[in-house]
Formats: C-alpha cells, structure tokens, sequence
C-alpha cells in the first residue's frame, strides 16, 4: 500500500483588520563614544511593499537625554533617520530617549545605563575544503552576560577574464559584420577586473551566556562561507561590532526575531507582541515598538586569504564562438544585449570568444572597482 | 444462604417454579434486515391483545408475531425487550381483534407448525398462515413480488430478501387441507374475532417438556464444583460447553425461576448480591447493569464483577446487561437475603452493539452527570491516521471535548486546559498521554478495559484537576488459558499475552507495542521541524492478578513508555512514563468494597541541544516528576444509600529543571531546586436513591490539602460535589449538579499542543493553585425503544488562577519563573446535544456543542496586560464543534465506520501590521488569540473485517482498511507569517496530514 504523509505548508492570507494606523516603530541604539542612528517608521498594514513603507516616516524631534541633564538632539538625515553626535557621551550614568512628533504624541524610553563593551578574546577563522568558518569568543568583563555582534563582510574578487576587447554597441547596421567596427581594445582604466563587495548582517547575532559559570564563551562558529562561495575567491574580510546587551533588550530581541521567522513548526511558541521599553507619555496605553539602550560597542577585523576557494566550474567552459544566423548573418548586438560581451581573440568574425559579462567585467556581480579605504593589501 | 449459579448451564429442577407469567419468554435478540423488510406479520409495532398462556389468559399484552421464525412476542413495556412466548404453551392469542391459532395444540395434527390467522367468509373458516423465508441470490430481486417490504419508491439493488409465502387452509370432508382462493374470495375473507370453528379437539391445558440436561450436569442445577478451578477441563464441563456452543439449552434457563433465601426471613427488602462472569473464561464481568423488573432498582457490577440489589420480597424479574454478552433476565423470587451469582456468555454477534457506551437506561439511574464510559471496541472501531486504536481520539469524539488540532497530544474538556485533565492508568497519573507528538496515544487497546471520561459530576473520590478525569483501567489476564493478539500497522505493531500463573487464580496479562516510524519524519515538510529527523516510541503494559477468595484479590500493574526523537541534526527529546501500581480489593460480606492501591509514578523528560554544532554551548536539559501515592476507597450499601468513602495522598518530587554541559561544551551545570509536597485528601459522599422515588441524589464532600514543603506553604480549600436526578418517566430524567475542584500541579507551556519543550510546576508560595467550579444541567430522554438517546446539557464553570504566559517568557530553566508568568481567570460555558443510537445495524452518534472558552489577566500590568486586560480567547475556544460517529454493519463479519467532525478553527495571533527596523522587516502582532485558523473539517472511513465465528478456530484474523481525511481537506494546524528574504510577508498555514491517509490494520487473535 502506497501512504502518502504529506504535512504541507500552503499560502494562507487571513482577512485581517490593520491595527497599525499610526503606531511607530523605533531601531537603533544610543552608541557612546560615535554616533548614534537612531531611525523612526510607521506601523504599515501587513502586505505593502517596502516601497510603500519608505514613502512616508514620522517626523519630530528626538532628544537623548542624560541623567546629569545633558541632551543630544537629533538631526534628520533620511528615510526617517536621525544622528545624535554621541561621540563625546560619557560612559557612565543612564540615558534615555525621548521622541516629541510633530502630531503632538510624545513617547519616552526607559532610562538605561550604559553597556560597556565585551571584549573580545577572539576572532579568527579556519578553513578546509569545505570552506571557512568565523569563530567569535567573548568575554563580558564585569557585568556583561548577554551579547550581540553585527558584522560587515568585504571581499575582494575578481572576473575570471581580462578582456582584450571590447564589442561597441550601436554600430551601424552597414558596419556590424565588420571586425574593426564592432570591436575595440578597451582602455587600462576600463577593464573592471578586480572588485570589492560588502555585505551587512541584517539579523543581530544574539548569545547569553546567563546560565553559565562565567560569563564569557568561546570559540562560537556563526558564520560558515561555503568553499565556492566568491567571497573567499581572493580576499575576504569581516568587521564585526559587538556590544551588550540587557536581559529585557536579549528577551526582546529574540522574541521579535523569533516571531518574524520562527513561528509556525509544531512546537513553536504561538506568537504573541512583546512590549519594547518606549512608551508614549501622551497616551499610556500606547507605545511605540523598539527597544533603545545605550552601548558601547568595540570592533574588530579579519582577513581570509583565498586559497580555500574551490571553483566549481571551469571558466573556460562559459567561452563560446558567436554563431551567424541562418542568413550568415552575426547579429552581434543582440548577443551583447543579452548579457555576454568579448572575452579573449583578435578582432574578426569568427576568432573572438565571448562570455557572460560576469567573466569579464567584476562589476557585474555588484561590486566596486575601488578599495574601501581601510583595505589592507596582502 | 443458599448460593445459586445461574448460567446458561442452570437447567432445570428444584428451583423452578410453579408458576411461569406470560413475560419470561427468551428475550428476543433483534435482527435487522439489511435491506427495509422485515420479519412481522404486517409492521412492527406490538399492539395490545390477549394471550391465552400456559392454561391462563392474559389481557393488554403487547403482541406481534415473528413470521420468520414464527414466534409470537410480547413486550412488558416499551422499555423491555421483547420476549418470545413459547410456542408451546400458546394455544391462541389476539391482536388487534384478529385471533390466530396453533391448530396442532389444539389436537389438529395434520395442520402446519404455526400460527394461522382465523377467517371467515361466506363458505366457511379459513385459515391464513404467513411465512417470511429468507433468501439469499444473486441478481436485483426488486420489485419482486412477495417480497417481504411495500416500499414502491425503494430502488436498490436487492440480492437478500424476505421472501413472503402465504397460505390457506381450511377444513375438507373432515380433513385439514390447503386451498388456493382466488384473489376475488380472498378479498371477501374477513378475520373472525370469536372462537374458532370446525376444530375438533378442545382447548385444554397443555405441558411441554422442556430441553433435558445434558450429560454430566446435576439436577439440582448449578455448575459443577471446580468450575473456574485450575484443573484441567473435565468431562462434566467439556459436555455443558459442548452443548452451550451446540446451543442445545440456550433457552431453558430463561424459563424457570429462582427462590432467594428462605421463607420466613422477615419483610424485606433483602440484598441478593452475586457476581457476574465470563462463562468462558471465569473473569469476573465489570460494568454489567443489573436492574430489576422496575428499572428503578439498579447496579452496576463492580471491579470484581460482584453486585448487589434491595430488592422487595415476591417475584421479580433480574435483567443484567453488558453491551458484549447476551443479554439475560432471570426470574427470581425473592424470600430473604441470598447470592445469585451469573455467568454471561459473549455476543457472537456484537459488532452490532460495538459502540454501546453505558447501556442507554443507564443515564437514567444514575443522578451524576458527563460520564462518557468508552468500550475499548469503540476504541478499535472508530478510523484514526495509520489504524492504530487510540484512546485518545476515541475521547476526542465525545461532545464537549476538543483537541487544539491534529498531531497534538492531549484533549480540552469543556473550556480547560489540557493540563487540567486527571488522566489515570490503574490510578497512576499519565502525565503525557501521547507517543510520536501526538499521532499516537499512550494506552494500548489490546489491554486496555475501562475507558471513563468524568467531565461534570467527579466522583468525590477524584481530585487534584478541575476539568476532568480521564480513568482508564487494564483488565485481567485469562486464569483458564493461554492466548493471545497480534497487530500490524503501517507504523506500529502490538503484541499482548496473557493467560495463567496458577490456573484459576492468578493470572498475567502482558502487552507491548513499538513503532517503526522513522520513515514517516522524512515525509513531513521541513518547515514542520521534523524533517530528516527520527522519532520512536515503545511502551509496555504488564498486569498480574491473584484471586485469593471470592471476596480478595490483589491485582499488580506496570507500564512503562519511551519516546524518542531527533530532528534538525542536533536536537533530541526523549520522554518516558513509568507507573507501577498495587491494588488489594476486598469484598464484605455486606456487599460493600473496599479497595487500596499505592504506586509509584514517574515522568522524565529530557532534551538536548547543540551536540554537533555548537561545542562550547551544547547543552541536555531534563525534567521529571515522580510521585508516590496511597488510596483507599470503600463503598457499601446502607438501605437506600451508597455510600463512599477514603482517602488519598499523593507525594510529589518534581525537579523542574537541570541543565548540563554535552561533552566539551562549557554551559554550566545547574538544577533548579527540587520541588516537594504532599496532596492529601480525605473525602466522603453517597448515592441516594429514596425507594420508588423519582428523585435522587448523588452528593459529597472532599476536603483536599496540600503541603509544599520548600518554601513551605499550605493550601487546603474544600471540594463540594452535588448533583439530582428526576425521572418522571422511567426513559426521562432531568438533571443538575455542580462541583468544586482544585488543582496544585500546573503545566507551564506556550505552545498550541502539549509539547517536549514543556514543564510542570508545582502550587507554591508564587504560584497558587487553580480552583473552578462547574454547574450543569440537562435532559435525558431515551426513544423508540431504547434505540434512541438524546441528551440536552448546558454548563457553565469558572476558573480562577489559571496560568497563562507573558511575551517573551522564558519557561525552562527559569528559577523566577512566577516572574515570566500572568494569573488568569476563566469561564466557559456551552450547550451540548447528543443523539446516540445504541442498537440496529447502525449505531453511533451525532453531537453538537456550542461553547466558549475565555480567559482574562488578573491584575493591571499597564500596556502589558494581556489585551488590555479584556476577556480573551483561551487557546482551545472552538464555538461550534460537530461531530458524526457511526458503525453501519453489513453482515456479523463486515461493518463500515466513519467519523466526521467538523470545528470553528482555533484562535491565534497574527500579524496585523509591519514595519521596519533598520534594513529588517518585523512583524507587529494583535492582541492575543484575536483571530482563528480555518475552520476544521474532517471525514474518516474504514472497513471492519471481523473474524469469522469459528469457536473452535486456533486464530481468529480481523483486518481494518480505512482512510483518514477522506476528502484530503488541508485542515490547519497553525497560520504563520515570515518576512524571510525582507521583502515583504507571506502568510502560510501548516497542515499535518493534508491529503487522504490510506492504512491497513490486521489483527490476529490466537
């Protein structure tokens, strides 16, 4: 007897009434000793597209105040985002953030000391043919038991071809079976063979440690970079910025994270909103959802070599002659239109080998023909 | 005292009395026609007539005439079976006017065995015989003409039939002989309501002979000396066996009455007790309603199959009942106090009676209400996904209990919580009742016997939960002979022995059962979480009993289970439940019981995370809880009370929590403390039943404490249990009670259904304990003969102190975990209807409830009050619960079940909003349990095969092909949204078994 088990996961799009009509959600951190970002949006109804949702932000004023008296005041930058110059914030005493909208609401944050910064005992990598793996060990010194840590990846890389030529789109239509008119050599500064990229983490990594002996841990493997993964192909580095963080702050960071991508298995907890620590002065029953502390954060950089990269393919497997058409015809803009562009050869009909733009021009796949400023060459 | 053995084996003699009334006929074992015939003269209603029986004539009888057997039955009352009047002593009798005649009593030899009816018309007296003959062939018979039914408009395929014969006699030249009236004369024929004409003989007194004994068997009566004993069978009882199985004296015991006690012994009323059992194999019959000739006058055997009846001096009419065995009614006068101990013999023909719970009268006797008694062929019968009979589902099916959906163990009765349901093995707390998250249960049905859900009026010997108490007993092994079962699934086997240590008086039962289940995890979807994983269950049940007398015995129990299962790589679970118990129950010589038990229970549960990918953080966490417990329990009859009796007291060790380091990893080992405490109760509570009243009550008083002893805080409030009957009509009662209850050991969980991940705590000093209170009533009203039950009860309880749950909650290993938790207060209430058909080819029942579960935050938190500290949906409100459940038998061998149910979807909170937090989309939730999953819908089918009736086959092989979620419904188990990708989010719904679940299950009983 053939059983079929089949537990499946459909759509499902539930009629819901929005409850989001003027609710405000607030991110960021109050960060001593550098800036502060601090970014203000609206609750929108479930289903708009984050277009919809970047077209209009709150606006106000927002103040970080210090228990001595001191304050920062925000200044509007973009897409809801305020900077506070924190930089010169003392490390001690507690702060707080306070949100006046220009609709008359006014929202305050719990007071809060500041965290010092763990620090890290550390961070390095080890590689196999499986690819590299990112350790992190910390330590949280006298208080800290509760840690996060936001990376920013870089690397280096390069296209798997230089290219000797270059095709000139638009030709004439007279001209396009002629090599001299549809080829070109490309000029040093235009040949984009070596790149950089980046990416930052957009999840916090979260670690308590409460229900240990001591509070540090070690040798914590977060990020795993898969051997064929480009990343590594050359050069790669990451940053990360770790901070503490309280036990309300570690609750409601992993319960808001959880309630984004963790609900639905058997077993999950059934979902529920967890209040942050900002409420609204004018309106107790209201509050806006976020959790603000102030941290101090530290940093620290690696770097990976490339050697364990592992190509999956053979380049030059992806080279390939331009064919004619039925008429005999090299319809040479329509191949270049559709994402391939000379890659090695002579200028002639039938002697260039082309290939996916890609493989001859690293800006292709996202990356910057510059080094960031910090970049350590080899 | 004179001790009597009535069985089927009693024959006749010394006892029988002189006198035999027109009602102590065989009681008629009805058969349905598959199709609409049927096997009356006309219809089948009884209509008053007159009998003239055994030399005397009886008026107002309620007669009809079986045509297919051609015996006249009478019925005492609507609510009596009908009996069939021996032939032999029934010379004539009237229905209706119409006389009808056996021509042979009445000294005409050459007529037909039968009855005639009597007509006459111009000529001369005619005599109408009608025969239905039941045919069996090939090919659409309808239409046909003499066929046994008149429905024009029935269009089936008819391949089984009555087939009607009529004939005329009539008297030629002095001789008896049939004629052929045409249909012009025929229709000329009037019936003759006056003596008959042309009969020669008089009408006299006749005596019949009755069977004779057979061989071996005494002829004072009564069954031989040793005849449950250890010895081997001998010849005396392989003769009375032999003959019971030829069914050579099936009736004889029917028809013969039994003096209790000695003339002379006072007034009355006298208890005649006795105790009912097996015939076959000795086993004493639990459940078994013996009523007298009122109905008024009632019991239940006990444990120990004894029971015992005030019955009033002078004849009466004993009726016992079981919804596997033959019925029996046994005729008695009674003259003092005495035994009457019975022997009831299987139902061959029982799957038709496969879904009788309590016998239908039953809820009319008994003053308490919301007793669901489960027959573990119930169990068996009703589909479930994969074929394994499942208690738990079987519970599922009852009116006012619901389950938060498929795949999760535990149930909710009437608007609590699945922790508030006392679940019972042998007395032993079930902690967690389900294998393989839920798709299985815990009880094995192979050893199961007694399946009570109490979920209004608890007896006052239950307590420590107030929703519920779910008592399931397992029953004894056979003291005769070996044998045994076994079963295969498409996920599970079982295998159960049983059979004697010492022949007759002690016996063994021993079952297990094991999965192989692993491939069905790779089946399910990896968002469910148990993708790639692996899971196993297995649990064994042994039972051991010694029957010291017939008034001691001593009954040992164990179970034990484990399951395991891994999924994600690096998580494990594993739980097990051990229960041990020992009972002794003692028999007064009053009749009264008295029953102590003490055991040993433990749940651990234990899970492991990290081992292969975090090597400085993998941790194992384990909880458990073990408990020891002492009951004593004595019940006895005090003339019109029952009274109740004891005390119990249970002592806990609950380690809520201890986290250890895996292997290299450095989380540090630590244990929350021990919790201890003792649950002591002393409770006392009796059954009136004032004689020949209409009302009675059923009333007690518990009073409960419980001591934590760190911090040491004590708790006792008292437990009040009272509930009335009135019955103007012995098929009608109407009934109300109410009842208090408490509960000092809490589930703390934030998920849907119970899961691994979940912990208990114990009532202390933080955490206080839930009390509730239920008040119920309700009408009762059997119809059409006791076919029909129909059942009207309304509830409405409180809670107070229920647990519920803050955002973000961390519930393991959290030494402040009152901190993370909110005090709740609850009420539920419902209307439930129920229609159940207990009899016929067709059995089951239909049931709507209408009900609502809602909770609210105690106290003001501000904005983080449970919404806002409104009334809220608890997790389990389903308004409106419809449930179909039904048995259609097609022949003894063959019958079809189906189960359809249909519920509002669940609560649940969802998204209502979103928004960004930097570069990351986040989800805003509502306000708890604010909107509901699809609702649910369900229809199951299966085929039963049972064994053919083969006593004397080795292997009797039954097979069960069904399926599960026939119409392959994606009923939700739960609604999720993510914002994976941070583009936008998607809402998705998880359903466990979304497509139709085809099984196979055969059983094979040696």
């Amino acid at each position: 007897m053939l059983l079929l088990v089949q537990g499946c996961i459909y759509p499902f799009k539930a009629d819901i009434e929005s409850e989001s009509a003027g609710r405000i959600a607030v991110s960021g951190d109050i960060l001593i000793g550098e800036t502060t970002r601090i970014a203000l949006s609206y609750v929108y109804p479930l289903g708009s597209t984050v277009g919809e949702m970047r077209k209009e932000y709150p606006k106000g004023t927002l103040v970080i105040e210090h228990d001595s008296g001191a304050s920062w005041k925000g200044t509007y930058q973009y897409h809801g985002i305020y900077t506070f110059d924190t930089s010169s914030a003392p490390a001690s005493g507690r702060y707080r953030l306070k949100i006046s909208l220009n609709d008359g609401r006014e929202f305050l944050s719990d007071w809060a000391g500041a965290h010092q910064a763990p620090v890290i005992t550390d961070f390095y990598y080890s590689g196999n043919s499986d690819g590299v793996s990112l350790y992190l060990s910390l330590d949280g010194a006298d208080s800290l038991w509760n840690f996060r840590w936001d990376y920013t990846e870089t690397w280096e890389y390069h296209s798997d071809f230089i290219p000797s030529l270059f095709f000139v789109p638009g030709v004439p239509e007279a001209d396009r079976n002629n090599p001299e008119k549809i080829y070109r050599e490309p000029a040093p500064e235009e040949i984009k063979h070596t790149c950089w990229n980046s990416y930052t983490s957009v999840e916090p990594c979260l670690q308590s440690v409460e229900g240990q002996s001591d509070n540090y841990f070690k040798d914590n493997r977060f990020r795993v970079i898969n051997s064929s993964d480009l990343r590594i192909s050359s050069r790669y580095s990451m940053l990360i910025t770790v901070s503490g963080v309280s036990s309300g702050a570690m609750a409601y960071l992993k319960h808001l994270a959880a309630m984004s991508n963790e609900t639905g298995t058997l077993f999950a907890p059934t979902p529920s909103e967890m209040r942050g620590n900002i409420g609204c002065v004018s309106d107790p029953s209201e509050v806006a959802l976020g959790y603000v502390e102030a941290v101090c954060r530290t940093t620290k950089r690696i770097y990976v070599p490339g050697s364990f990269y592992r190509r999956n393919y053979d380049p030059d497997l992806l080279l390939f002659y331009p064919e004619p058409d039925e008429d005999g015809f090299y319809n040479f803009e329509q191949i270049f239109m559709l994402g391939d562009a000379p890659a090695t050869g002579e200028p002639s009909l039938t002697g260039v080998r082309w290939a996916p733009k890609r493989c001859t021009d690293c800006t292709a796949l996202g990356g910057v023909t510059k080094a960031p400023d910090w970049w350590e060459e080899k | 005292m004179r001790r009597l053995i009535v069985a089927l084996l009693v024959l006749a003699g010394a006892v029988c009395s002189a006198q035999t009334p027109l009602y102590r006929g065989r009681a008629v074992l009805e058969y349905n026609f598959p199709f609409n015939g049927h096997y009356f003269w006309t219809d089948p209603e009884f209509r008053p007539g007159t009998v003239y029986f055994n030399g005397e004539r009886y008026e107002g009888a309620m007669l009809n005439v079986n045509v297919h057997t051609g015996d006249l039955l009478a019925r005492e009352s609507e609510f009596m079976p009908p009996v069939v009047v021996p032939g032999e002593l029934t010379p004539w009798f009237e229905i209706g006017g119409v006389r009808y005649v056996n021509l042979r009593l009445c000294g005409v030899q050459d007529a037909p065995e039968g009855y005639f009816q009597v007509l006459r018309d111009a000529r001369d007296t005619v005599y109408y015989q009608r025969r239905k003959l039941f045919l069996r062939e090939p090919g659409d018979h309808n239409g046909l003409k003499g066929i046994g039914y008149d429905d024009p408009n029935y269009r089936e395929k008819i391949i089984a039939y009555f087939y009607v014969r009529d004939s005329y006699y009539a008297f030629r030249r002095g001789r008896f002989k049939q004629i052929r009236p045409g249909r012009a004369r025929r229709e000329k024929f009037t019936a003759v309501s006056r003596p008959f004409e042309g009969v020669a003989a008089p009408l006299k007194e006749r005596t019949v002979a009755l069977a004779g004994a057979p061989p071996g068997l005494a002829p004072g009566g009564g069954l031989p000396p040793e005849w449950f004993s250890a010895g081997g069978d001998s010849d005396e009882k392989k003769a009375i066996l032999a003959a019971i199985e030829q069914e050579k004296i099936i009736a004889s015991y029917r028809n013969k009455t039994y003096e209790i006690g000695r003339s002379g012994s006072g007034t009355g009323p006298f208890a005649v007790s006795g105790v009912v059992r097996d015939v076959a194999s000795g086993e004493p019959l639990q459940g078994v309603v013996v009523t007298d000739k009122t109905g008024r006058i009632w019991c239940y055997s006990g444990d120990d199959g004894s029971w015992s009846l005030q019955l009033p001096p002078g004849e009466n009419l004993l009726s016992f009942r079981d919804y596997s065995k033959e019925d029996m009614d046994i005729h008695v006068v009674v003259r003092g106090t005495g035994v009457l101990d019975v022997v009831m013999r299987e139902k061959v023909t029982a799957l038709q009676s496969a879904y009788v719970t309590a016998n239908s009268m039953a809820e009319h006797r008994r003053a308490g209400m919301g007793l669901e008694s489960i027959d573990t062929k119930l169990v068996t019968h009703i589909p479930s996904a994969f074929g394994e009979g499942d208690v738990i589902k079987a519970v599922l099916t009852l009116p006012g209990v619901k389950s938060v959906g498929e795949a999760s163990g535990g149930f909710n009765v009437r608007g609590g919580s699945s922790d508030q349901n006392l679940i019972l093995l042998n007395g032993g707390t079930i902690y967690n009742p389900s294998h393989l998250f839920g798709i299985f249960s815990a009880f094995n049905t192979d050893v199961t016997d007694e399946i009570q859900l109490y979920k209004s009026s608890i007896p006052v010997q239950y307590g420590g939960r107030i929703s519920s108490v779910l008592d399931i007993s397992t029953r004894d092994g056979d003291p005769e002979r070996f044998h045994g079962s076994l079963g295969i699934g498409l996920l599970t086997s079982h295998l159960t022995l049983e059979g004697p240590i010492v022949k007759g008086k002690t016996s063994f039962v021993l079952g297990g059962r094991t999965t192989y289940s692993d491939w069905l995890l790779k089946q399910l979807p990896r968002n469910s979480g148990y993708s790639g994983g692996s899971a196993s269950f297995s649990d064994v049940n042994l039972g051991v009993t010694h029957r010291f007398d017939g008034r001691n015995s001593l009954k040992a129990t164990a179970y034990w289970s484990r399951d395991g299962f891994t999924f994600r790589g690096d998580t494990t679970f594993r739980y097990s439940n051990l229960d041990v118990a020992l009972k002794w129950k003692h028999k007064s010589e009053s009749g009264g019981t008295l029953e102590v038990s003490t055991g040993y229970d433990q749940y651990s549960n234990t899970l492991e995370r990290g081992f292969q990918t975090d090597a400085t953080g993998a941790w194992s966490l384990s909880t458990d809880i073990r408990q020891g417990f002492l009951r004593a329990v004595d019940k006895r009859r005090l003339g019109t009370h029952t009274l109740t009796f004891g005390g119990d007291a249970v002592f806990y060790a609950l380690s809520p929590g201890a986290i250890r380091p895996v292997a290299e990893s450095i989380v540090a080992p630590r244990t929350l403390p021990l919790e201890t405490a003792l649950e002591a109760a002393v409770y006392a509570g009796d059954q009136w039943q004032p004689e020949g009243s209409q009302f009675s009550l059923d009333y007690g008083l518990r009073l409960p404490g419980f001591l934590a002893f760190s911090p040491a805080s004590l708790y006792g409030i008292p437990e009040l249990r009272f509930s009335a009957k009135y019955s103007p009509a012995a098929n009608f009662s109407l009934k109300a009670g109410t009842n208090t209850m408490n509960q000092f050991i809490h589930l703390i969980s934030n998920t849907s259904a119970i899961s691994p991940m979940d912990t208990w705590r114990l009532s202390g000093q933080d955490i206080l304990p839930q009390k509730g209170w239920q008040a119920a009533a309700g009408a009762y009203w059997t119809v059409f003969g006791n076919v029909l039950d129909i059942s009207l009860e309304g509830y409405y309880k409180r809670m107070d102190d229920y647990l519920d749950y803050k955002s973000g909650a961390v519930l393991s290993m959290n030494e402040h975990l009152a901190d993370d938790l909110v005090r709740t207060r609850g009420k539920a209430y419902g209307v439930e209807f129920m229609l159940r058909k207990q009899s016929g080819r067709l059995t089951g029942w239909l049931s709507y409830t209408w009900s609502r579960a809602l909770l609210q935050e105690k106290g003001d938190r501000g904005p983080d009050t449970i919404n806002g500290g409104s009334w809220y949906n608890a997790p389990h409100d389903k308004p409106h619960d419809f449930k179909l459940v039904g048995n259609y038998k097609f022949t003894h061998r063959y019958s079809l079940s189906f189960n359809l149910e249909y519920s509002t979807g669940r609560p649940v909170t969802v998204p209502v909003g979103q928004y960004l937090q930097g570069n990351t989309l986040r989800l805003m939730y509502s306000q708890r349990n604010a909107y509901r999953i699809p609702d649910y819908f369900r229809l199951d089918l299966a085929i039963n095969i049972e064994p053919g009736h083969y006593l004397k086959a080795f292997t009797h092989m039954s097979a069960t092909i069904g399926c599960y979620n026939v119409t392959g419904r994606h009923n939700a188990y739960s609604v999720f949204y993510t914002t994976s990708g941070g583009t936008g989010v998607k809402g998705y719904m998880l359903s466990v078994f979304a497509t139709q679940i085809p099984y196979l299950s055969l059983n094979l009983k040696f």
